[in-house]
């Protein structure tokens, strides 16, 4: 890297037009900007005064102590080409602005004034290729700019305009929506009420519509009604999108400055210029419209606030309910990015709901392959192959087993054979009829635990063989089991992704969590199944058969099997799959 | 045998001057059609209908956006069959086009209604079934204001 990017200064003089001021004085504040390169600079006019007082661009001291800023803070999207100014080399560009407004100073004494030069940014190329560069965060600035401090003196001491509460309302509020009075242009004192009530309305749609989002537990997010609705299938990136959109928009229309102007020819609901914030044109379908509901004007003003580019920069792909119901089936992406689909998730009329639906029961047979009849379901027990047996499971019911080959994602033929003619050294009691089966972790990986009654037994799958000493009482080894926890489960299961390093018994409707690595159960279970296994369907929330982890393609998801039908259980999304 | 658009426009264009575009619909369908004039320049620019790139940067799109009422009969542009409606526009009212070496248009080609008869006119937006027409594509050098 040898780039030559020697030279290429801008020099920043700060003047007042007077040493000091006397009380209320207007002081005028000369900002002039020198390049002194060789080459034309582009240079974005925010944060400076080419782009009048939009935020805190100068540091304001008295006797160490800094003034507070008072004006208005903008939040910024992308430069337009216009946000840009060029200087050729060695030219000089002026503006004065009003200064005294900005900064709470109300203390008489010396004030040092110093440009925030950090801010600014400028560059070699032109505007088109400034603002590129800026959209993809590469803004790094190549030109050092340099400024010097401006001093002024204050004679007489001066009412605090924070103290006063005078500049109050000029402030951002933090939280809550702000008293901010909308400004109108050819509206009557009827409609300006009208816009009013609506305007509030809209704060109310696009909070609840970001609450709602928000508030929506991550494994309801994925089959909730609302959102698929207007926005069809999920996807993390664009529920995401959506959210901040709606957060943007109340923030916007709380917090910004809106104005609203009546044209009375125009016969849409509205329209806005979306490089033009915050003012909405209102036309004649606007005033036919009812307050609320479906198209109505609090809805148009959420739509018309979606456009902004500094809020949520939105397209209008197709207009309508039916329209935008289509767009969500045939084009997610662009469901999120049309405005209409923002209105109507807000309006939520006809009103749907947050709520995960319940996942699905599927028929075993019908999706496991060439299960041997008579093994198509009321599976006892069901277990991943371990050592040289890994990639298969196994599904026990009465002295019989069968083997299924997870990649090939069928059952392997010749099966089902007796358990005792291929599990060696399996005490006596252990040949026929498993409660549950499940295979060890952590330091426990290896073997894979047989669980009948109140006993269970230990199975070596390097050796391929049961371990001596066993069977032993469930309630012996496995620590920390409650009474009524300590025999007859129906089904284990290991945890996989945000729950790995755990193991689930089933029993009834209640299961326990146990900890691999504390090797006893976590405090506070059992608890009920569907309290915390969520979107089981009706009839799958108790008396398990069996329970299996997925492998190879399937690693990601649990099964839970009950007479001939079985749940997938997505571990990442913590709820049953539809 | 089908609606489609053409754009034509100057070889060369100056920045800082108008850059206009001739805009033209054609009805090669053996029926006589109203075609709904939303987002087409028969009603003017009123959202994002072109995309518009300067020497591969996009520029950004400065006109307004409209959320429609439902239409009305005015709103549809008789086009008989064989016939072709022209109107002619001024893209730098909504892009600030710049000087470049290629100035690249497109049409996004959107149609929102057709109907084959008066009498099915105006229809309600729920019945709309949009749909894309084909086209050209435009591009020309913008040179700068002085040479």
């Amino acid at each position: 890297m040898s780039k030559d990017v020697s030279n290429l200064n801008l020099q920043v003089n700060l003047a007042f037009d007077k040493v000091s001021y006397k009380g209320k004085d207007k002081q005028q504040l000369l900002f002039s900007l020198t390049n002194e390169s060789d080459q034309t600079l582009s240079i974005l006019k925010w944060h400076t005064p080419f782009d009048d007082f939009k935020g805190d661009m100068f540091q304001v001291e008295c006797a160490g102590k800094k003034a507070p800023y008072l004006g208005a803070v903008y939040k910024r999207g992308i430069p337009a080409i216009g946000d840009f100014l060029i200087l050729g080399p060695g030219k000089t560009i002026e503006r004065a602005v009003d200064f005294a407004e900005h900064y709470d100073m109300p203390d008489a004494g010396h004030y040092n004034v110093q440009f925030r030069q950090h801010r600014m940014q400028a560059g070699v190329e032109e505007p088109p290729m400034m603002r590129k560069k800026y959209g993809k965060r590469k803004a790094a600035s190549v030109v050092t700019v340099k400024a010097n401090a401006a001093i002024f003196k204050l004679d007489v001491p001066l009412k605090s305009k924070l103290a006063d509460g005078t500049v109050s309302a000029m402030m951002p509020k933090a939280g809550g929506p702000s008293k901010k009075v909308p400004t109108f242009i050819n509206c009557t004192a009827a409609q300006q009420t009208i816009i009013k009530d609506a305007l509030a309305k809209a704060v109310i749609y696009a909070k609840e519509a970001n609450t709602a989002l928000k508030g929506a537990p991550t494994w309801a997010r994925l089959s909730a009604r609302r959102y698929k609705e207007w926005y069809g299938s999920y996807k993390k990136s664009r529920y995401n999108e959506v959210t901040v959109d709606y957060d943007k928009i109340w923030d916007a229309l709380a917090n910004k400055q809106m104005s609203f102007e009546d044209k009375p020819a125009e016969t849409a609901y509205a329209y806005v210029y979306p490089t033009q914030p915050y003012k909405i044109y209102l036309g004649q379908a606007f005033w036919a419209a009812p307050l609320t509901g479906t198209d109505s004007k609090a809805g148009a003003i959420v739509h018309e606030t979606s456009h902004f580019i500094v809020v949520a920069s939105t397209d209008d792909h197709v207009y309508g309910q039916a329209g935008c119901r289509a767009l969500a089936i045939s084009n997610p992406a662009n469901a999120t990015d049309n405005a209409d689909s923002h209105e109507y998730f807000a309006e939520n009329n006809p009103p749907l709901t947050m709520d995960a639906l319940p996942g699905t029961a599927f028929v075993t047979s019908a999706l496991w392959k060439n299960l041997p009849a008579g093994f198509q379901g009321g599976f006892e027990a069901a277990l991943n192959g371990g050592g040289n047996f890994s990639g298969k499971c196994y599904f026990f019911k009465g002295d019989q087993y069968i083997k299924y080959d997870w990649a090939k994602d069928k059952a392997d033929p010749g099966y089902p054979k007796k358990i005792s003619d291929n599990w060696h050294n399996m005490p006596a009691g252990f040949l026929d009829h498993f409660d549950a089966a499940l295979n060890g972790q952590g330091s426990f990986a290896g073997k894979c635990y047989f669980f009948k009654g109140d006993s269970y037994i230990r199975y070596d799958w390097n050796a391929d063989r049961a371990d001596a000493g066993y069977p032993k009482k469930i309630g012996d080894s496995w620590h920390n089991l409650p009474d009524g926890f300590k025999s007859g489960f129906n089904a284990a299961i290991n945890g996989n992704g945000p729950f790995a390093g755990k193991c689930y018994f089933f029993k009834g409707n209640m299961y326990v969590r146990y900890d691999w690595v504390a090797d006893r159960m976590d405090a506070g279970y059992p608890k009920k199944i569907e309290d915390n296994w969520h979107c089981l369907p009706d009839g799958y929330k108790d008396n398990f058969d069996a329970a299996l982890e997925g492998d190879k393609q399937f690693v990601t998801k649990g099964y839970f099997f009950k007479g001939n039908n079985y749940i997938r259980y997505n571990w990442e999304d913590d709820c049953a799959e539809i | 045998m089908e609606l489609t658009f053409s754009l034509n426009t100057l070889d060369i264009h100056i920045s800082g001057k108008p850059v206009t575009v001739d805009f033209t619909l054609e009805n090669a369908t053996p029926a006589d059609l109203w075609v709904l004039k939303w987002y087409t320049p028969f009603e003017g620019i009123k959202g994002k209908i072109f995309d518009v790139f300067c020497d591969g940067i996009e520029m950004e799109y400065q006109g307004r956006m409209v959320k429609r009422a439902e239409p009305r009969k005015e709103d549809y542009l008789l086009l008989k069959s064989g016939d072709s409606k022209t109107v002619t526009i001024d893209l730098t009212e909504v892009y600030p086009i710049q000087a470049c070496k290629k100035c690249r248009v497109t049409f996004r080609g959107k149609i929102f209604d057709t109907a084959e008869s008066e009498t099915e006119v105006p229809r309600p937006s729920e019945k709309h079934q949009p749909f894309s027409i084909k086209g050209n594509s435009l591009i020309f050098p913008v040179l700068p204001e002085s040479i």
